[in-house]
């Protein structure tokens, strides 16, 4: 059972999240190669993701007295780049299942993932160029700076994974997962949605530091409770196989934790184990691998390490929101870093 | 709803709460938050570099207009720079993979008795410019080389000269490993002002003795 009733938190991220989509709909061409683009272009995003990043943005607009509507375009920048990054990502992981369906490239072929993740990329720019007529340019010209900068951390942060994947390096320690999460995860799942929030909100460029700190924990308990639930979540709720991070050999918090206290025979075997492609592992090989995680209190490790950073995050919300008069957004980002570690999908 | 408020918020963290939380605070928060500083000095210092070198940007946001056109293109617009941008990196890729194959590698030959010839195919207008990418191995299994040419200008007679300012190599200097080969592009600006006819000179290395080549090539009339 849990604790904190999530349900009305959940209905307002998915009416953000409608208000996105509305937008990114509206982008989409009436005419040219729909079913092999601009129909697969709105596959993931209607699959019902949760819509933290608009919510986050918009959210994060209100609370510091913005119109979210002027934010609107933003917020589906964010999506859009969002959903962009996941089918890439899962071409990228030879992943098979997302949201609880096959991913795009197993079901549509790899070419037509490929171009799908760059059309998304595309239309992503659009809602930012809308932003001219409504922000004006200076403010544009910032937005613009500040979604460069999400983006490109994001990608430095895929290349450090896949790199270490890759290489089948081992001697990764805490500080290099936690460096890497920051830039895959959390400059663009928290701190810049906040960031860009507060800046259409009105807050100066200056200002924008403050939110840096907060965004990263609440980024890096939201990606250690993913990693958790890619081990241990139920496979229907969490739309993603079972272990899908164990066969495709990622650098999960557990995973360090493990190959760090493990004996050197145990760690030698593991090495071997992830050197390997993932085809040429079974499910039985997913049970060894969790096994040796429970032995070393891996799983545990990261359930208090999701925890502590939640309670890091709760009390650079209170130092960041403390002034600021209550609102129902206000209430709703405190509540989204209780969700991020107790949600279930 | 405030931070300390509620017993919901002290079940969710089981028998922690958040402020004993961070004041035990685990390894992992004091790693995250240096880390976090360490990125944004490392991020600062590199975009200020970008932004001094690329872009005046007090001078772009004071310039409203300025900025405005920098967005007035539709999304088909971006799709086609998107697109012909591929186009010609796909192409160059090309040609220079096509040229390179042409030339067969230059190697160093003291008795100077087999000199490559590196020419260009067609007739060059003044004014345009040509491109001869020279190919080069390093024969050695153990050494690095590191190759700078330099060149004194293509010659069509005593009066008539192509200037060796007309004439640089990309890169510079060109490090190779063992084994292993590589380009380096010579380009050659053609002078408005040059005579028509065949104009030739040597590209040489600046410290291997007989590692060079002879460049060659006609210019038009205007």
């Amino acid at each position: 059972m849990q604790p904190v009733s999530y349900s009305s938190l959940r209905e307002q991220l998915g009416t953000y999240h409608s208000l996105a989509m509305d937008r990114i709909r509206s982008f989409i061409p009436e005419h040219g190669p729909r079913e092999y683009l601009y129909d697969l272009v709105l596959d993931y995003p209607t699959r019902g993701g949760k819509g933290f990043r608009p919510g986050l943005c918009l959210a994060t607009c209100n609370a510091l007295g913005g119109d979210h509507r002027h934010a609107v375009n933003t917020a589906a920048a964010l999506e859009m780049f969002h959903n962009a990054f996941l089918v890439h990502d899962d071409i990228e992981d030879e992943s098979i299942m997302r949201r609880g369906k096959s991913t795009m490239h197993t079901s549509h072929g790899l070419g037509i993932a490929v171009n799908v993740g760059d059309a998304m990329n595309v239309i992503s720019i659009r809602p930012l160029m809308d932003n001219l007529a409504l922000l004006g340019p200076e403010l544009t010209w910032v937005v613009l700076a500040e979604i460069e900068h999400m983006v490109r951390q994001a990608v430095e942060g895929q290349a450090m994974e896949l790199g270490w994947v890759r290489d089948n390096i081992c001697t990764i320690e805490e500080k290099d997962y936690l460096e890497m999460i920051l830039k895959k995860t959390c400059w663009y799942t928290t701190i810049h949605p906040m960031r860009l929030g507060a800046l259409i909100a009105g807050e100066d460029e200056a200002g924008l530091d403050r939110f840096n700190l907060f965004g990263y924990y609440m980024g890096a308990a939201f990606q250690i409770q993913d990693d958790l639930l890619n081990l241990t979540g139920d496979e229907k709720k969490y739309g993603k196989e079972t272990g899908g991070d164990i066969l495709e050999g990622k650098r999960t918090l557990m995973l360090i934790h493990m190959m760090n206290n493990c004996t050197k025979k145990e760690y030698m075997a593991m090495k071997e184990y992830l050197g390997y492609k993932r085809g040429c592992h079974d499910t039985a090989s997913i049970k060894w691998v969790m096994g040796l995680m429970e032995k070393y209190g891996s799983i545990e490790h990261g359930i208090c390490s999701s925890k502590h950073l939640a309670g890091a995050a709760l009390s650079e919300y209170c130092r960041l929101f403390g002034g600021v008069a209550d609102h129902p957004d206000k209430e709703l980002i405190e509540n989204l870093v209780l969700y991020m570690i107790n949600r279930d999908y | 709803m405030a931070l300390n408020s509620g017993k919901s918020k002290k079940s969710v963290f089981g028998n922690m709460n958040p402020d004993q939380m961070l004041s035990s605070a685990s390894g992992i928060v004091l790693k995250a938050a240096n880390i976090l500083e360490k990125n944004i000095a490392e991020g600062i210092i590199a975009a200020g570099k970008v932004e001094k070198k690329y872009v005046d940007t007090e001078k772009l946001r004071s310039n409203k207009e300025d900025v405005m056109n920098r967005f007035r293109k539709d999304s088909h617009e971006a799709l086609d720079i998107f697109f012909d941008a591929l186009n010609m990196a796909t192409q160059s890729l090309q040609e220079l993979a096509e040229k390179a194959q042409t030339v067969p590698p230059v190697r160093s030959d003291p008795s100077g008795k087999h000199v490559p010839v590196l020419s260009v195919d067609e007739p060059l207008a003044p004014g345009s410019d040509a491109s001869i990418p020279l190919t080069l191995e390093n024969e050695s299994d153990t050494d690095v080389m590191e190759l700078e040419f330099f060149d004194q200008g293509l010659r069509l007679d005593e009066e008539n000269i192509i200037h060796k300012k007309n004439i640089i190599f990309e890169p510079r200097i060109l490090t190779l490993k063992p084994r292993e080969k590589g380009v380096i592009m010579i380009r050659i600006h053609i002078p408005r002002s040059a005579a028509p006819g065949i104009y030739s000179g040597f590209v040489r290395e600046k410290s291997l003795a007989g590692l060079e080549a002879i460049v060659r090539l006609q210019v038009s009339e205007q």
